[in-house]
């Protein structure tokens, strides 16, 4: 028998009340999951755009280049502009029960005429026609580039005086000199997203077999643009993968939801959503890296999950009210935390991937990693 | 007989009920992987630098893999893989779905040529094309890791409909599976338009041109097949009385030529490079 059958599954269900809060948050989530920083963390990374320099007013604009190629097409009077604010109205409406999750600000400016992603400028712009030639890998259908603004905690050559609030610049903007103040440990200064020239796209209600959908790519990639990572859930907008053809998904999911709320918490998120909290053993002993599945007892959706900590306990926090089966499955590759970029180890630093054993001698001690043989540089 | 429990129960006997709608990648199958990489190699991470690019408008890295095992293609003893995305200072750039290499850890590489530089590579599919080596402590082997887990790859709905696929799988399994999707032949169906430049015409005889051309979208015909754009093809051109027919002969595919056939293409221009068609397979 092999270890993932020798695991059984842990069922329960568990009644939430609407304002179960304050039990902490997950310590690793493989649905929603946000940007992280790690310069200086890792941190979550997100809008500020302060207005004095302590506090944050949770804003962020955007812009299109509305000039497409022969790649593009669109039907019935549909239009990329259009398309492109459908998918920002998607996370505006994020709602719970009827009540908003996040407290975020989102405003389109004028259209432009910039091509190609630059991280320098602080626009944030939405293009299809790339005159950078950016290197699309294959399979790539649009992608995100996030640059963030890292505070540091203790005064160094990088951070005089340490931080945060940390100071930033935008070298390729029209105001290259005015220096903005970020009082968060991390910030998103630029995002711009970049359709691939070389996929065939649609805006239509019905899109063709061989063409994207604009709506449904770009609230993928605005979800990206607002600080969300991948999503480890099918449901989610923010799943990794997309297709062509059929019926486009263009809504969220309670679990983009939830992790956008998390971001940016409206007053209410807090009593809106409750946390589920357990410890998952095997043979009477507590077990790390377990996958815990928050299931919806009512219609068998998985809603979140998380992982277990090195005693087998778990917390998932934005749960919604109602009933919920939790199961338990072994993870096996808890080494594929090694593909999210900057995740954030919670569970454990000396768990590879978390950890870099060329500075962490106990790092190695699992053996998942093979001792480092002429690495030299240093890796982000 | 020990009793499972019926969720589990579900897990074993469910099929994959097919990707999701959700965006930013195409889910490449083990033949699409293989067929987009002109390289595939077992290496190790020994460097890495993150630069600012020519235009200082995005910070791009550069890491350094060292080749251990060769699997198609012919690289180098080392090869630079480059990614958008790093850190400098206090600024970091990220794009999701990038590879982030662990300094020493081994990896099953997919490689295709960058289009900046063709001397360094791409991972295909971003992060879908990097499987971690790891030895597995528990089995005493080595195993690779699927890049992004498989466990809600499914549609959406009940967990029951979701795989139940395997986070972790032996490296000689592995191994065996990219031989298996090497070794498979690629076959372009009947009637799959392809897109295509002329970059190229040379006299090749009285009224007739060597030519050739590049791939300008990428198609993924079926869940087996991939055509990258910038795939090379190679055809000539007849003349007759005041136009050109046109036929394609093979298509490059991550370095492997496929032999093609295509429905005649005619063209009234005076000269062929630089044109514009779509050549449909028969």
């Amino acid at each position: 028998m092999s270890k993932a059958q020798a695991w059984k599954p842990a069922m329960k269900s568990v009644a939430l009340l609407a304002a179960v809060a304050g039990l902490g948050w997950a310590l690793l989530l493989f649905a929603y999951n946000h940007e992280q920083d790690d310069v200086n963390g890792p941190v979550p990374s997100k809008w500020c755009n302060d207005d004095n320099g302590t506090t944050c007013n949770n804003t962020v604009s955007w812009s299109l280049n509305p000039a497409t190629g022969s790649n593009v097409s669109a039907s019935g009077g549909l239009s990329v502009q259009g398309a492109i604010q459908g998918a920002f109205n998607s996370w505006k409406q994020a709602q719970l029960n009827g009540q908003s999750l996040a407290n975020l600000t989102i405003v389109q400016l004028p259209n432009n005429s910039l091509t190609g992603p630059n991280s320098g400028d602080c626009e944030n712009t939405i293009g299809f026609e790339d005159s950078t030639k950016s290197d699309f890998p294959t399979g790539t259908i649009a992608f995100t580039q996030i640059a963030t603004s890292a505070g540091c905690t203790v005064a160094g050559p990088n951070c005089p005086g340490g931080s945060p609030p940390n100071t930033y610049t935008c070298p390729n903007s029209a105001n290259p000199n005015t220096v903005y103040t970020c009082p968060l440990p991390s910030c998103i200064i630029d995002a711009d997203i970049e359709f691939n020239p070389a996929d065939q796209f649609t805006i239509s209600t019905t899109p063709g077999a061989n063409a994207f959908d604009v709506q449904a790519i770009a609230t993928h990639e605005i979800g990206h643009l607002l600080g969300m990572d991948h999503s480890g859930l099918a449901s989610a907008i923010m799943f990794a993968y997309g297709d062509t053809g059929g019926v486009p998904n263009r809504g969220l999911s309670l679990d983009d939801a939830v992790g956008m709320g998390a971001l940016y918490p409206a007053a209410n998120y807090a009593t809106l959503t409750g946390a589920l909290a357990g410890h998952v053993t095997l043979s009477g002993v507590g077990i790390f890296a377990a996958h815990v599945v928050v299931i919806d007892a009512a219609t068998g959706n998985a809603v979140t999950d998380g992982l277990t900590d090195t005693s087998g306990n778990y917390q998932i926090a934005g749960v919604p009210p109602g009933s919920y089966n939790v199961l338990a499955l072994p993870l096996a590759g808890i080494y594929t935390l090694s593909n999210f970029s900057g995740w954030a180890c919670g569970f454990g630093e000396n768990v590879p991937p978390c950890c870099d054993p060329t500075s962490n001698p106990s790092c190695n001690k699992s053996g998942a990693l093979k001792p480092p043989t002429n690495y030299s540089g240093k890796f982000y | 007989m020990k009793k499972h429990h019926p969720l589990l129960a579900a897990f074993a006997v469910m099929v994959f009920a097919g990707s999701s709608a959700a965006t930013s990648l195409v889910e490449l199958s083990m033949q699409q992987l293989t067929q987009a990489s002109t390289v595939i190699l077992r290496g190790h991470a020994v460097n890495q630098v993150s630069q600012w690019n020519a235009n200082h408008t995005g910070i791009e890295t550069l890491t350094t893999i060292a080749v251990d095992q060769s699997v198609k293609g012919q690289p180098a003893s080392t090869v630079i893989v480059r990614q958008m995305g790093g850190t400098i200072g206090r600024i970091r750039e990220y794009v999701p779905g990038t590879v982030r290499f662990l300094p020493g850890a081994g990896y099953m590489l997919f490689l295709e040529p960058s289009q900046t530089d063709t001397s360094e590579y791409l991972v295909v599919g971003m992060m879908q094309g990097a499987y971690r080596v790891f030895w597995d402590p528990n089995t005493g082997e080595e195993r690779v890791i699927t890049p992004t887990g498989k466990y809600f790859h499914g549609a959406r709905g009940p967990v029951s409909n979701m795989s139940p696929a395997p986070q972790t799988v032996p490296l000689q399994q592995f191994q065996q599976q990219v031989a298996g999707a090497m070794s498979a032949p690629v076959v372009i169906p009947t009637g799959t338009a392809i897109p295509l430049k002329i970059e190229s015409a040379s006299f090749d005889g009285v009224g007739r041109m060597a030519l050739q051309a590049r791939t300008t979208v990428d198609l993924f015909p079926n869940d087996h097949l991939v055509v990258p754009a910038q795939s090379t093809l190679t055809g000539y051109g007849q003349r007759i009385t005041d136009h050109w027919v046109v036929h394609w002969s093979t298509v490059e595919i991550g370095g492997t030529p496929v032999k093609i056939r295509t429905a005649p293409e005619k063209s009234l221009g005076a000269r062929l490079s630089g044109e514009r068609f779509v050549a449909v397979v028969r």
